[in-house]
């Protein structure tokens, strides 16, 4: 079964953007800047100011991708119309930082400055629900945490959503902000190696916009353009060097 | 295309130790919300919580290792090529309050991954797994991608395993959104207050039907519908038109491939909070109109264990299909206007063979998953 990749969207360490406005993609470990509002949506978006960072990059990373699909149009901001795009993430520390800064407020006083704005993002699918609600997507969302960090299960789980018809366009990917500093020396023998965020758009059938065609093979393989793939930041560098300008 | 069947399930809860005992006291109206003397509550909006005291200690480790070890010694003869899916939504945060007391330092397993490797070490599984993180509908969703890997032929078994612990950690948010009820939760009351926490888990064996009456299993339940939507309204509240919840039971009666008449019980999620339980009563309306089913919500008696919610209600509900009966609602009395005939204190027999069970969560995620009874 062939699915196309329409659309790519991230954050990393050096740029962020949609895929067709960069000519290649080449992510290093580093540290992301913060990320503000005018980088990502053109008009003022009160929920994106209180967002944490980490749904601050992954909320980037899913709209560059819808939108580099051409699947955010005006009438979509603009009318009450849904769609049943799903969104995965694939995240190894999940909201980390978040977590701590929550339980910085509720140290002292016996929890009395438990900060309710900073709970409400300790969470990894928070972000999920602040793009399904800017791209008026009521399909299914949620997050998976596994020991691999290359997103091919995230991959899977989008092409099962698409086989079953549960959505017609799956928006799926990784993202991990800076590695959490307070765990220290945990992190020595951690395997991430993907800091920031990156969503690819994928569907079944042909969008307007499209990198070209992947496909898995009968032992779980994967392969763009015959190229095989074996993370998602590989698959988004081939897509952005082959594409079509 | 395979059929999915609950081949082997786990449960510990505040009031009970397994699933028998948990189901048991569920029909006897019996609460595990008693005062919360785990961490000092006197700055939160309540000091009710359903604590299993068990998993206290020891105490230098996360009291969510601990639960866990309770749920999964139950297990037996689990296959050692069986794919694993966690579901929980903060699993070891109590590491920071255990830190913050010098009981013993952060650690890896705040790492979500190393939750099911944990597991899969100690059941000796050659599939280290994945968390699945979809706040309160995190089990439903775990239990549903779960099935459809066995349907997809990516697996012929899959482990499902969820839980939550009560932390101060999770109490203070829910306190500092005002969803914590000073009282013990009276899900679907008039008078509702907003929820108990509890802790609590479940582990649920999948599997291939073919493969499970070629070993012998014994099983009375499968998975026979599914459906995940989002509301995309808010962050933290639901949509009252309750719109993703009815997009989720509308996708899991077409899965199944049954009409609302066929559906003879509805196991909510009903936490107790004001939005919440409002917001089911309308998605309910409107999905099932004049057909009277009659529901229930395990949050009175056993709190609201996130994580653990889905799995445990799941788990529950191949005793209710087995044994047709629905347990009544602990903490309520006074229907909330439209919950007239769908909750009661009683417990209700019921004979139809399918049993709806909801749960609904943080970033308006929403989750229904159909059970059929079969005979075997």
């Amino acid at each position: 079964m062939d699915y196309y990749i329409s659309g790519i969207g991230f954050v990393t360490p050096e740029s962020y953007g949609c895929g067709s406005d960069w000519k290649s993609f080449n992510p290093k470990p580093g540290k992301i800047s913060p990320i503000i509002r005018k980088e990502v949506l053109d008009k003022p978006y009160k929920p994106f100011g209180r967002m944490d960072f980490f749904s601050k990059i992954g909320f980037a990373g899913t709209y560059f991708a819808f939108k580099d699909a051409g699947l955010f149009t005006q009438e979509l901001a603009e009318k009450n119309k849904t769609s049943d795009t799903a969104i995965i993430v694939s995240t190894h520390f999940r909201c980390l930082e978040t977590d701590n800064n929550y339980f910085e407020t509720i140290k002292f006083n016996n929890g009395k400055n438990a900060s309710p704005a900073l709970f409400a993002y300790a969470l990894p699918n928070a972000f999920l629900g602040e793009a399904s609600i800017f791209l008026k997507s009521t399909g299914q969302c949620f997050a998976i945490n596994e020991d691999s960090t290359n997103g091919i299960t995230a991959l899977k789980m989008a092409f099962d959503i698409l086989d079953s018809h549960e959505s017609e366009i799956v928006i799926c990917g990784l993202c991990d902000e800076n590695p959490p500093e307070f765990l220290g020396n945990l992190l020595n023998n951690s395997e991430n190696n993907f800091s920031g965020s990156l969503f690819f758009t994928i569907s079944k059938n042909k969008q307007k916009h499209n990198y070209g065609k992947i496909r898995e093979d009968e032992t779980g393989n994967f392969f763009f353009n015959q190229k095989n793939i074996k993370s998602l930041p590989d698959l988004a560098q081939v897509c952005i060097k082959n594409k079509k300008t | 295309m395979r059929q999915v069947v609950i081949a082997q399930t786990s449960v510990v809860t505040s009031v009970g130790s397994d699933l028998t005992t948990t189901f048991q006291s569920f029909l006897n109206s019996q609460s595990g919300i008693k005062k919360n003397d785990r961490f000092n509550t006197k700055n939160y909006r309540s000091e009710y919580a359903a604590l299993i005291k068990d998993i206290e200690t020891p105490d230098n480790r996360s009291s969510f290792l601990n639960l866990t070890d309770l749920i999964i010694k139950q297990l037996n003869d689990i296959p050692d090529d069986c794919a694993l899916i966690t579901a929980t939504t903060q699993a070891c945060v109590d590491l920071f309050e255990k830190n913050e007391k010098k009981q013993c330092s952060l650690n890896k397993f705040l790492i979500p991954s190393n939750i099911p490797k944990y597991i899969a070490e100690k059941l000796n599984l050659k599939n280290k797994g994945m968390n699945i993180n979809s706040a309160c509908a995190s089990p439903t969703i775990a239990i549903i991608k779960g099935t459809q890997m066995i349907k997809n032929k990516r697996a012929n078994s899959v482990l499902i395993f969820c839980a939550d612990i009560v932390s101060e950690f999770v109490f203070s948010g829910f306190s500092a959104l005002n969803a914590l009820s000073p009282v013990p939760t009276q899900p679907f009351d008039i008078k509702r207050k907003g929820m108990s926490l509890g802790d609590g888990g479940a582990a649920i064996l999948l599997m291939n039907e073919e493969l499970a009456k070629k070993n012998s299993i014994m099983f009375n339940t499968s998975i026979a519908g599914y459906g995940i939507a989002s509301d995309a309204t808010h962050i933290t509240a639901p949509a009252q038109d309750g719109r993703g919840l009815i997009i989720a039971i509308n996708n899991a009666l077409k899965t199944a491939k049954i009409t609302p008449d066929q559906i003879g019980a509805i196991n909510t999620h009903g936490t107790g909070t004001v939005y919440n339980d409002s917001m089911e009563i309308n998605a309910l309306k409107n999905t099932f109109k004049n057909i009277k089913i009659p529901g229930n919500s395990f949050k009175g008696s056993i709190g609201h264990t996130l994580g653990g919610a889905g799995g445990i209600e799941v788990a529950v509900g191949t005793l209710m299909l087995k044994e047709h009966i629905l347990p009544g609602t602990v903490g309520f009395s006074t229907p909330e206007r439209g919950a007239e005939n769908l909750i009661s204190s009683e417990n209700v027999p019921f004979y139809k063979d399918h049993l709806l069970s909801t749960n609904s969560g943080f970033a308006g995620t929403n989750a229904a998953l159909l059970l059929k009874r079969i005979n075997c």
